[in-house]
């Protein structure tokens, strides 16, 4: 993924969760979420299924999220430096 | 305050000694892992990460994006656990408990330590002795 797409990508996808974070801890309570293209396309029980829900897309997104309903996902980069050594 | 020092390897790398979810792990201090919500503490081997995932060592787990120096922007998973350091002089756990995120790193990338674990020690202080290159946290 380049900057720009995930530049992109992370606003659209944080605009679209701040209009549903209640909607999301209300109904997907105890659940991992996954978020991509602006929108909830499911819910699971472990995050590995959750994760699966968007890999199981064609094609798949090239950014996405998944993180527990009750907690705020994160949108920002996480920079690593050393970690393609 | 008590203190706990590191030595600076022969190459100038500074490894410290924690707890990560009940195991006992060397890491190295990286000052380039550095996450803005300071919540990810720890990068580890993806081995490490599996083991501890399959035996339900983690409590909540996200999806991340990291940058790398490559310009490379990618997807991580990370999970939850407690870590503590752990004095290398005798052999004790110190300071503070502080749950963190910690990342399923690339293979052959060393374990590592970012500044948000550093960042979540209240109370604590460090002491880089350039000279003697010696790492130190004082721990209450």
């Amino acid at each position: 993924m380049d900057l720009a797409t995930y530049s992109r990508e992370s606003s659209s996808n944080r605009q679209a969760y701040q209009q549903m974070r209640d909607h999301i801890r209300r109904t997907y309570a105890g659940q991992y979420v996954a978020l991509t293209l602006g929108k909830v396309i499911g819910a699971a029980n472990s995050f590995d299924e959750a994760r699966d829900l968007v890999h199981r897309l064609n094609p798949v997104p090239e950014y996405y999220l998944v993180f527990p309903a009750g907690m705020e996902p994160d949108f920002d980069l996480i920079y690593d430096l050393s970690g393609n050594l | 305050m008590p203190q706990a020092c590191w030595s600076a390897s022969p190459r100038g790398e500074y490894w410290i000694d924690v707890n990560l979810g009940g195991r006992p792990l060397q890491v190295l201090i990286d000052s380039g892992l550095i996450d803005a919500r300071g919540q990810v503490g720890f990068s580890i081997a993806s081995s490490l990460y599996d083991k501890i995932k399959q035996s339900g060592g983690f409590g909540n787990h996200q999806m991340h994006t990291r940058l790398t120096a490559d310009g490379q922007i990618s997807h991580t998973e990370s999970g939850s656990l407690d870590a503590r350091l752990i004095c290398p002089q005798p052999h004790s756990l110190i300071g503070p408990v502080v749950t963190t995120y910690v990342f399923r790193g690339a293979p052959g990338v060393p374990d590592r330590a970012g500044m948000a674990f550093f960042h979540l020690l209240k109370g604590c202080k460090v002491e880089w002795d350039l000279d003697q290159r010696l790492w130190c946290i004082s721990y209450p």
